[in-house]
């Protein structure tokens, strides 16, 4: 097609009016430099990281192991923090807010807690393997073979599309021997490719539609001859016995006779589909067809293919939303589990019953770190993961449990091995050693500053459950006494326990006294601490605003223009001057913004009934509001219940955060 | 900040009409937003290893398209299917405002150079020498991408009027 140039002028008048329509989250400053710091630390590490599993591991924790004798805090000892606040700096993007000198002493005035049990974190890390003698790659065929793990292909990692530097090597491990074995040279053209072990060997395809098997007993390969168009805009390949499926052209190869057969297409898919089979049935869940644009909201379109009866069938309309950016989907004990990658809630289909039931939002981050979320499934668990934090959801369980691998090492991620262990960070994780299907706790939220993430916890039994209605039928809420809050600091990158990290971490997300005492470090580098909660309302306001925080803001002041009394849409200044007339006037002027009457409550001062605070910005876990319940005590001040509430009973939300669709 | 960015002149003056034309590049103001952030990251380090950015709105837009490029390039591709086009999130345009759904959807399609060109032309101001100057291209070649843009652009402006011609005459 072809068109005169358009004039300047009105494609300059186009341009800018589109522009102007394009919705301002109103971002300020401090939260900008909070967010963009967040993102360096974890830039940082993740090199760390991926200097650690280019064999620096060793060498580190040797180094360390010797630092660790001389400078580790024994048990009780107290590890103060200085009290620089970075909120008086100005919101420069300076590193210097980052490495602020930090004291440890002996003589702060701060009051002892005892570390409780470790409550929720067990070692179900089986096994490290070793790196394969492969350089970085992206999008490689990596699966379970022999017993081991095979790897092919993929790409050199970049942005230049498919067919850029394509890479055809491969190598196997071999669990038996703990080595890498390198492939011989295959008959493929190399590059991003899909691939299933069937019949002793592997078939792989390539995104250029070749086909060819590994033969592992004689470490050979061998070009298929197929049919035209078998591998046409391939998605996936399904293994019925010896017989391989093409999908979407249904074409399939018996690997054992060497025969091919036309077989039933599949119906048009979706731009993005993910698929996986569960007993006797193919499942193809995507979503987000470009071609149209019309359809990037759909939920989760998705078909099943009978590997019975050859027929596909529609599956019913998923209760997920905000999947325009796709989906990742697992199997585990016979469901089917999806997962929205852009608003990170999940939904799982029973192929029993043949309905689908709402999961818990993840606890994970949609965006953060630049990366797609992986999936895995095996019998006890699915395990997803992005921005190098991971989350598992046990069957029947009623909460994502996180955790971490020890390092990370992403080449080797996502591979199930059987159908009850996984590798994860170049990890063997056993999910049914973890224990998450039997004491599955309430992931409070996550603090990730430095090398340190803080998880906090809670047991389920001591989740209070109730319902109330508020206008939109009955909303299910979850009530924590925060006494009963475990926190557990997991030292996740640098293997000393780095005292910088550890009170920079404090001095950052709780910039105060605090009372906190750590425990010697447990052989897997996790330091278990109670949370000072309930000794402290200071302490607890603060770290529940940093639990909930989608940014990991810096200060809490920064979260106090995302609180609003609730259901009043307030600005910073009038929520502000809300909650200094709630709390009485006692500290503030009205119309304070410092909102120090709530960062420092005195005891003894006249008190309110209580003050019902939500926050705002429900962007980390969409759909649900964080409440925070703050009432007096004989101790002052004191939250004492904090929870989500959802808002939604079902469907989606209207723009604003806290409006249900009729 | 460093000397060669100001961190906060950066957020009162330029930060909104960056996410603005990261947005009408890329089509989606969330995904802009990621990218932008991720661009402050990278101009951190640059100035922490004493490499100046003269121009830090048109650097940084430059480097948040590269970067929203790069995500759904390699998000397409471990979605499967190899299909490499850029979405177009409709929250930025009005449903009923055929125009600018039009020329929005244009402007997503264009290859990524053009879209870099454009939105530093026409939305940041640039004359061709700037351009040229924070692409690394010469002016020549910015010329020539802003000339296929138009051309492209022009396009879906002229079947917006043809349909508005149509609908006028059925009316």
């Amino acid at each position: 097609m072809s068109a005169e140039p358009t004039s300047d002028h009105r494609l300059n008048d186009a341009l800018i009016a589109l522009s102007r329509r394009v919705p301002l989250t109103g971002a300020d400053a401090v939260a900008v430099h909070a967010d963009v710091t967040r993102r360096l630390v974890r830039r940082r590490s993740r090199r760390r990281a991926g200097a650690a599993a280019f064999g620096l591991v060793g060498i580190a924790a040797l180094v360390s192991g010797l630092i660790l004798a001389t400078r580790a805090p024994t048990d009780h000892q107290v590890v103060a923090v200085d009290h620089t606040d970075v909120n008086d700096q100005s919101p420069a993007l300076a590193t210097e807010a980052l490495s602020t000198s930090t004291t440890t002493s002996n003589t702060a005035a701060v009051a002892t807690v005892s570390p409780q049990p470790q409550a929720t974190r067990q070692t179900p890390w089986a096994e490290v393997i070793p790196d394969p003698p492969l350089v970085e790659r992206w999008h490689p065929v990596l699966l379970e073979y022999r017993g081991g793990i095979f790897e092919w292909g993929g790409q050199v990692p970049g942005d230049d599309g498919p067919d850029a530097n394509p890479l055809d090597d491969g190598a196997w491990y071999d669990s038996a021997t703990r080595a890498w074995h390198p492939l011989p040279v295959s008959p493929l053209s190399g590059g991003p490719a899909f691939g299933v072990a069937i019949d002793g060997g592997v078939v792989v395809a390539s995104h250029a539609g070749e086909i060819a098997r590994y033969d592992g007993p004689t470490d050979t390969w061998r070009s298929a001859s197929a049919p035209a168009g078998a591998a046409n805009d391939l998605r996936h390949l399904v293994t019925v016995g010896n017989e391989v499926i093409f999908l979407p052209s249904g074409t399939r190869w018996n690997v054992a006779s060497d025969t091919w057969s036309a077989g039933v297409a599949s119906p048009p898919l979706p731009t993005e589909t993910q698929a996986v089979t569960i007993g006797q049935e193919v499942f193809v869940v995507g979503s987000n067809d470009d071609q149209t644009l019309a359809s990037s909201d759909r939920h989760g379109a998705g078909w099943v293919f009978s590997l019975v009866t050859d027929q596909w069938t529609a599956l019913p309309e998923s209760p997920l939303t905000g999947v325009g950016y796709g989906v990742v989907v697992a199997a585990a004990d016979g469901e089917l589990v999806v997962v929205s990658t852009w608003e990170m809630n999940a939904a799982a289909f029973s192929t029993s019953s043949r309905t689908w039931r709402q999961l818990p939002n993840l606890p994970l981050p949609a965006l953060g770190c630049g990366e797609r979320p992986g999936i895995v499934g095996v019998r006890q668990a699915i395990v997803v993961t992005i921005c190098e934090t991971s989350a598992a959801l046990s069957p029947g369980a009623e909460y994502w449990v996180l955790f971490e691998p020890p390092t990370w090492s992403r080449p080797l991620s996502w591979v199930p091995l059987g159908n009850d262990r996984v590798v994860l960070g170049g990890h063997v994780l056993a999910p049914e050693t973890a224990g998450w299907a039997t004491s599955s706790s309430l992931e409070i939220g996550s603090v990730t500053i430095g090398a340190l993430t803080i998880d906090a916890s809670v047991r389920p039994e001591n989740v209070a459950r109730r319902t109330e209605n508020l206008g939109q039928g009955d909303i299910p809420i979850l009530t924590v006494d925060l006494a009963t809050i475990a926190c557990t600091v997991i030292n996740r990158v640098e293997p000393s326990f780095d005292t910088t990290s550890m009170a920079d971490a404090y001095r950052l997300s709780k910039s105060g006294p605090l009372s906190v005492t750590f425990q010697a470090p447990a052989p897997d580098g996790t330091y278990v601490m109670t949370c000072p909660s309930a000794d402290s309302y200071e302490a607890a306001f603060r770290a529940f605003v940093m639990f909930d925080s989608p940014s990991a803001p810096l200060d809490v002041t920064t979260e106090f223009a995302d609180i609003r009394v609730q259901g009043q849409p307030e600005s910073m200044l009038s929520t502000m001057a809300a909650r200094a007339e709630t709390i009485g006037g006692r500290l503030d002027p009205p119309g304070s913004t410092n909102g120090s009457d709530l960062e420092f409550p005195q005891p003894g001062v006249q008190t309110p009934g209580h003050l019902y605070l939500i926050t705002a910005d429900v962007s980390v876990v969409r759909g649900y509001v964080f409440e925070v319940t703050i009432e007096p005590s004989d101790a002052g001040w004191m939250v004492t219940r904090a929870g989500l509430r959802r808002i939604c009973r079902r469907g989606p939300m209207l723009e604003d955060p806290t409006m249900c669709r009729p | 900040m460093s000397q060669s960015m100001d961190f906060e002149r950066f957020m009162n003056h330029d930060y909104d009409p960056v996410i603005r034309a990261v947005t009408v590049a890329c089509g989606d103001a969330r995904l802009a937003q990621e990218a932008v952030h991720e661009a402050l990251v990278r101009a951190l380090e640059r100035t922490e290893r004493d490499q100046t950015i003269d121009n830090p709105a048109g650097w940084i837009t430059v480097v948040a398209i590269h970067w929203t490029n790069r995500w759904h390039r390699r998000r397409r591709l471990e979605s499967t299917g190899f299909t490499l086009v850029a979405p177009l999130n409709r929250s930025i345009v009005d449903s009923d405002d055929g125009l600018m759904l039009d020329i929005a959807t244009a402007v997503v399609r264009l290859p990524l150079r053009q879209r870099q060109v454009i939105v530093l032309h026409y939305l940041h101001g640039y004359d061709v020498a700037s351009v040229a100057g924070l692409l690394g291209v010469s002016s020549g070649t910015i010329k020539t991408c802003l000339s296929r843009a138009r051309i492209a652009l022009a396009v879906s402006l002229a079947d917006h009027d043809r349909a508005g011609s149509q609908e006028g005459h059925v009316g």
